[in-house]
């Protein structure tokens, strides 16, 4: 009886242990906001050997990696330079774009504001006038695209000068700043006449001489062209007066103007092909009683 | 010749942007004060010639003012030669100095009797004197550079050999 007892206890021991373990399993397997003491102890105690392990076999993974991939990721790095380079050249050939994008919209404005009172050619400036004393532009367009001497070279901000010479491919434009592009300009707000020049004592400045001396010509009033002289449409844009100073016969004064074009900066121009309605009706709302007569001729593209 | 060309080609396009005092070198100016400067005066009026005419015939305007002008320049710097010491980097920025006012002395002078009326004192105090300095700098600097590279070609030829 005895070791019949003894021999049902080892059963009965591992079924409680099993039924035990089971109930266990049941409440571990369920979702637990705190661990055991027993579960928490072990894990806190090895946590710093894992962390520590874990860190050097990363570590030791990544410079292993970096060997076994050095030919890879030099390869790679050679094509990433290559790639910021193309993308450098792109970017900044596509800030040339949006810049000239910027100036094409500035002119397409300037032409749709007078497509009734102009017909224009937009030419590239490719080049200047390598001397000192002369100020000529060189355009990128000639007689092919239909451009002639005496055509009015504009930009939308004002009077660029007019064309003197050309070449199938070429046109060499006079800047309004040369001394021999002198045109017939006005004051705009009291219509005061005078010839405007470049000037040669301020360099980089027109000044408008011939002046009256009792002529109500002052700072900051706006010149614009007269019509005069056959070449230029009246009520284009030339420039501010920044300056009256007294001719030293005391009879006349002249003004020194600020031009309303940066010649420096000049990259593409509008060429005025033809004039609609002639050279005194040219720009709408710049004819005003007295403002002088019209010279018939002289710019080619004038006509009806 | 072809130095003259690349020259003018600078004169046109690159210079305008590196203007100083309101006006551009003038490199044609800068190359004829070293040439003239080392290698005497005939060939310094040649040279002068040369690119007088080149201008002239880019200009297309007053044919002829500027080979007189560089042509005279050319020869009188020229004979420099003979009296300067070629060690001295002083010499062309000199040269090119006195002949940027000599050239644009004659120009003015020329320019009145051919029709172009530049008054004379604004022309030689704001385009002539500036630029006169503006060239004689650019001289200094470019004699340096030639000086610099014919002792380096020397130094190697002499470790050649």
């Amino acid at each position: 009886m005895g070791s019949h007892r003894r021999k049902l206890v080892t059963p009965l021991i591992l079924l409680l242990a099993a039924l035990s373990f089971y109930v266990i399993m049941r409440w571990t397997a369920l979702e637990r906001g705190h661990l055991s003491i027993l579960e928490g102890g072990l894990r806190d105690a090895l946590a710093p050997a894992e962390r520590g392990i874990t860190l050097v076999v990363n570590k030791t993974g990544a410079w292993l990696a970096a060997i076994r991939d050095y030919s890879r990721l030099q390869a790679e790095n050679q094509a990433l330079k290559q790639e910021i380079a193309a993308l450098k050249a792109a970017n900044i050939q596509l800030e040339e774009y949006r810049q000239e994008n910027n100036r094409l919209r500035n002119l397409l404005k300037f032409t749709e504001a007078n497509r009734n009172a102009f017909d224009f050619a937009v030419a590239p400036v490719i080049g200047r006038n390598p001397s000192n004393w002369y100020h000529t532009l060189i355009l990128g367009l000639g007689s092919r695209a239909g451009l002639q001497k005496d055509q009015v070279v504009v930009t939308s901000q004002g009077v660029v000068g007019r064309i003197i010479a050309v070449t199938p491919r070429t046109a060499e434009v006079l800047l309004i700043l040369d001394r021999e592009g002198a045109l017939g300009g006005m004051v705009q707000v009291n219509r005061t006449p005078g010839i405007v020049e470049g000037s040669p004592d301020y360099r980089g400045y027109l000044q408008m001489i011939h002046i009256a001396r009792d002529a109500p010509v002052m700072e900051n009033q706006v010149v614009v062209t007269s019509g005069l002289g056959g070449i230029f449409p009246k009520g284009l844009l030339l420039g501010t007066v920044v300056k009256v100073l007294p001719e030293p016969d005391g009879l006349m004064k002249r003004a020194i103007i600020q031009p309303a074009v940066d010649f420096d900066r000049l990259e593409e121009v509008l060429v005025i092909t033809r004039i609609k309605g002639g050279i005194e009706d040219a720009v709408p709302g710049a004819g005003a009683p007295g403002a002088g007569r019209t010279h018939p001729g002289g710019n080619p593209a004038a006509g009806p | 010749m072809l130095l003259g060309l690349a020259g003018l080609i600078l004169e046109a396009t690159l210079l305008p942007a590196l203007k100083m005092a309101g006006v551009k070198a003038d490199l044609l100016t800068v190359f004829l004060a070293i040439f003239a400067f080392l290698k005497g005066a005939p060939r310094g009026a040649a040279l002068g010639f040369i690119y007088g005419l080149l201008e002239d015939l880019y200009l297309a305007k007053f044919l002829g003012l500027n080979a007189l002008t560089r042509m005279v320049s050319g020869y009188l710097m020229g004979l420099s030669k003979d009296w300067l010491n070629q060690d001295n980097l002083l010499g062309p920025a000199i040269l090119a100095f006195l002949a940027t006012i000599g050239q644009g002395f004659l120009f003015l002078l020329v320019g009145h009797l051919a029709g172009f009326k530049y008054p004379w004192l604004a022309g030689l105090l704001n385009v002539v004197l500036p630029m006169a300095v503006y060239n004689g700098s650019l001289a200094l600097l470019g004699y340096s550079f030639y000086q610099g590279g014919a002792a380096w070609g020397t130094r190697k030829r002499k470790i050649g050999s």
